[in-house]
């Protein structure tokens, strides 16, 4: 008793005082960022009346830059606008309001060319709703463009010129390469077409100013903590770009700050590299109590088993008492391989029907799925079975049971019909088994566990014992 | 009457549980059994009339089974008084139901023995009941057995081997 108290008297000193089981440090939380696209080309005005479609040479370039420098930032998850668009435009809801959007528009142009005015400037402010309500400016920028144009050009026909002026400005924001055939569109659509575009250019602010609202709404949607957008300005040849960040947690401008592009590649790169550089700097980070995958790849744990056959050869449950040890090696957050051997022998039944233990050797592996936070994690493992039986036997007679086998009570009350042979066997089978760890050191853990097995291998079955279930208990270490 | 609403999984735990814990039952008649070692008892009704000695019960119990033997002694319970002739019986049909223990043995003479015994409700180390010979209307002899030991004796005596040659 003396010896079991020192021994866990310094396994608990050994635990609490080797800082190598100290609880982890917290790491910093990885920020999800989206990087619009330049949400402003500088527009070279003069293009805005052609038949031909100008060059589009975008700052895609620009864009591309400064997602790859955000990427290189261990602290920083960059979801590609790619992938974004994609996922915006995957969402039910897209697809309902995309079509209930484009009707209004195509009947808002209907009524345009029937000079129902009217009419047709609401159904585009109705189809701007439903579609700005979707990010249908990510996804076709361009066919947005088309419907702020056209409101554009029905509110020029309705004498409200002011209103125009920003319908056009957003146009130009949304689709920097807008054109319009020469003479098409009477002299004061054009006119305020070209004065649009002029105050657009003359500075980096956007039309509308970034929409704080409708950015948290993207953040949410998409998972984001930050929302970056480029926007672009200044004359052409000497462009200027400003890095606005929405930060969703705050939902405000957490940052801005201006470049001048010099057009030559290394220069501008280097300015690129700079913002982020700066934005980065700037911003807070939080701090996260590391997942369990994330800290450890191996691990190796010990546990008590206590085990029920569900179908047994005695008049009442048989159960055993054993011991298992597995090792798993974690390859993926929630993924990883696992192996078991467990060694249990059985109890006495209630009838003493079992004549001597039955022992048995399992062998199981299979994958795991899990789920882990900080200090816990659940899982779910499969796996294949092979299961060695040895030889025993059974009886119902008190008297098979009471007397030695080898003795004249044995020999004398005894009937051999009685007793039932089972000879030494290997099952194959299933196993599946859920459970969890609860990590209360850096590598340290204990577990709990409920699992059942069945077996079908041989097929030619002669043994009536299946469908074990086990419930096992103790602790392991991870690395 | 209202019932507390419980989790669904309180139920499975619970079955979990008692499906996992392995409940043994209490044997109550289990162990060495003997007659009073101060005077021997009449076994006239094994023996033949006039024929007195020290009776010891040895059972074990298998839930309502039974098995076990019925030994007799000259003098004492020393293994070196066992008496030459007829000195072991083996227990047949033995059963214990409720506080009761019912067997019948094959006396040496090779006609069948009843007994029935019921545990003393004050005092479960008590076995109060008699052996008579069903072919007979005698009522047969009242014995009182008092454990002396339990299945650990039975082992350390070498009990499990039954009636030794």
């Amino acid at each position: 008793m003396r010896t079991v108290t020192v021994l866990v008297t310094g396994l608990v000193a050994l635990l609490l005082g080797n800082p190598g089981f100290a609880r982890p440090d917290p790491v910093l939380r990885h920020k999800r960022v989206l990087v619009l696209p330049v949400a402003l080309a500088v527009h070279d005005c003069s293009l805005l009346f052609t038949t031909k479609a100008p060059e589009r040479s975008t700052l895609a370039r620009v864009h591309r830059i400064l997602e790859e420098r955000l990427e290189a930032y261990p602290t920083l998850k960059v979801l590609p606008f790619r992938d974004a668009r994609r996922r915006i435009s995957e969402r039910k809801a897209y697809q309902e309001s995309l079509g209930t959007g484009r009707e209004r528009y195509l009947l808002a142009r209907e009524q345009y060319r029937e000079l129902r005015h009217s009419e047709a400037e609401s159904n585009l402010l109705h189809a701007i709703r439903i579609l700005g309500s979707i990010f249908y400016e990510l996804v076709e920028p361009e066919a947005f463009a088309e419907i702020y144009f056209l409101l554009g050009v029905t509110q020029i026909e309705m004498s409200r010129p002011e209103e125009a002026h920003q319908a056009f400005k957003r146009a130009l924001a949304l689709d920097p390469f807008l054109h319009v055939p020469p003479g098409y569109y009477p002299p004061p659509v054009e006119q305020a077409l070209t004065v649009a575009c002029t105050d657009l250019r003359s500075g980096t602010a956007p039309p509308t100013g970034p929409d704080i609202h409708r950015g948290k709404a993207l953040a949410e949607t998409l998972g984001l903590d930050a929302l970056l957008l480029i926007r672009s300005g200044g004359e052409p040849g000497h462009p200027r770009l400003a890095l606005v960040v929405l930060d969703r947690r705050t939902g405000s401008l957490s940052f801005e700050e201006e470049i001048s592009l010099t057009g030559a590649p290394d220069r501008d790169d280097q300015e690129l590299d700079r913002l982020a550089s700066r934005w980065v700097a700037c911003t807070p980070f939080h701090m996260t109590q590391p997942t369990v995958e994330t800290q450890h790849r191996f691990l190796f744990s010990a546990a008590y088993q206590q085990m029920a056959h569900l179908t047994y050869p005695t008049r009442s449950m048989l159960h055993s008492m054993g011991f298992s040890f597995e090792t798993g090696l974690y390859l993926l957050n929630t993924f990883g391989l696992v192996s078991k051997v467990q060694f249990s022998t059985s109890l006495p039944d209630r009838f003493d029907d079992m004549l001597e233990p039955l022992r048995s050797v399992r062998l199981m592996a299979g994958p795991s799925f899990s789920l882990a936070g900080a200090w816990w994690r659940l899982y779910l493992v499969p796996s294949l079975e092979v299961q060695f039986l040895s030889a025993f036997r059974t009886s119902t007679d008190p008297d098979c049971k009471f007397y030695l086998r080898d003795s004249p009570g044995y020999a004398a009350m005894c009937n051999p019909a009685q007793v039932k042979h089972y000879p030494t066997e290997i099952q194959g089978g299933v196993n599946l088994s859920a459970g969890s760890q609860f990590f209360f050191s850096n590598r340290l853990f204990v577990g709990l566990s409920l699992s059942i097995s069945t077996y079908f291998l041989p097929l030619d079955r002669s043994i009536e014992m299946n469908f074990p279930v086990s419930l096992e208990a103790g602790g392991g270490i991870a690395f | 009457m209202n019932r507390t609403p419980t989790h669904p999984c309180c139920g499975v735990v619970l079955w979990c549980a008692a499906l996992l814990t392995s409940c043994s039952f209490e044997p109550e008649i289990d162990g060495v059994w003997r007659t009073s070692d101060d005077s021997a008892v009449d076994l006239s009704v094994l023996l033949g009339d006039g024929e007195e000695g020290y009776v010891q019960l040895v059972a074990v119990q298998y839930e309502r089974e039974v098995a076990g033997l019925v030994q007799f002694f000259t003098q004492s319970f020393n293994p070196s008084d066992l008496r030459t002739e007829c000195p072991c019986l083996y227990l047949d049909k033995a059963a214990f139901r409720g506080d009761s223990l019912s067997f019948s043995v094959t006396g040496c003479d090779g006609a069948p023995r009843v007994g029935v015994f019921t545990l003393d409700p004050e005092n479960e180390d008590r076995l109060r009941g008699t052996l008579r010979d069903p072919s007979r209307e005698s009522p047969g002899e009242d014995w009182v057995l008092v454990r002396v030991g339990d299945r650990k004796q039975i082992r350390e005596e070498g009990l499990e081997r039954g009636c030794e040659p």
